[in-house]
């Protein structure tokens, strides 16, 4: 179970952080 | 091995910009993904051989941690990659599938195959490292410094293409869950 949770977190929420913090990406921060 | 997978992806987004932070993060675990389905059908099983403990399994994976499993989903997603993320994309999410296979070739006990299913009855491979757990745990740990240091520092490179708030958040929750994965391993709640 833990697996799975940390996977969301790692996938979903970093992976999101991440992306905004490019404010090259057309999803980045403006 | 389950922390350092995830330490391993932070690094490895901060040689390869093109690629994005949660498909890295995906293909370090693609094994584990692959393992869940396939042991909640009971294909692949798990045993605990010295209590439930930190790296105290022994790991019945014979197809999704074999190493000709390993390698041929490592080709599959980095040529599914290279469609999405280019040549060098490709390369990297391969290498990351395939680096799930190395890290657990170093810790687990000799329960990794050659072959899907055992073909052949092949010796078992794994070189134990769980079997010292203070160690094993060390490795992990250096892992995810070298993971956290490496992203970090890739953000402070970009320089003007990072939103500072964000990266900082990125950053910040990045090493949060990393330390906290590591935890969750070795201490279950």
């Amino acid at each position: 179970m833990s697996f799975i949770i940390f996977m969301i977190l790692f996938t979903v929420v970093c992976g999101w952080m991440d992306t905004k913090a490019r404010l090259n990406h057309p999803k980045g921060a403006k | 091995m389950f922390a350092g997978h995830f330490g391993l992806a932070a690094a490895v987004k901060a040689k390869s910009p093109e690629v994005p932070l949660w498909a890295l993060m995906i293909s370090t675990q693609l094994l584990d993904v692959v393992f869940v389905p396939l042991f909640v059908t009971g294909i692949e099983t798990m045993e605990a051989v010295n209590g439930e403990g930190y790296g105290q399994s022994v790991i019945h994976a014979d197809y999704s941690h074999s190493l000709t499993g390993a390698l041929i989903l490592a080709v599959l997603a980095g040529l599914l990659s290279r469609r999405l993320w280019g040549k060098r994309g490709g390369i990297f999410i391969a290498f990351m599938v395939f680096s799930h296979w190395l890290l657990d070739l170093l810790v687990h006990h000799p329960d990794l195959p050659i072959l899907p299913g055992n073909f052949g009855n092949l010796p078992l491979i794994g070189l134990g490292l769980w079997a010292a757990p203070t160690a094993s745990i060390a490795v992990e740990a250096i892992l995810i410094c070298i993971g956290i240091m490496m992203y970090v520092r890739s953000l402070i490179k970009a320089g003007g293409s990072v939103h500072k708030g964000w990266g900082l958040a990125s950053a910040g929750t990045i090493f949060l869950l990393l330390i906290l994965s590591l935890i969750t391993d070795v201490h279950p709640f």
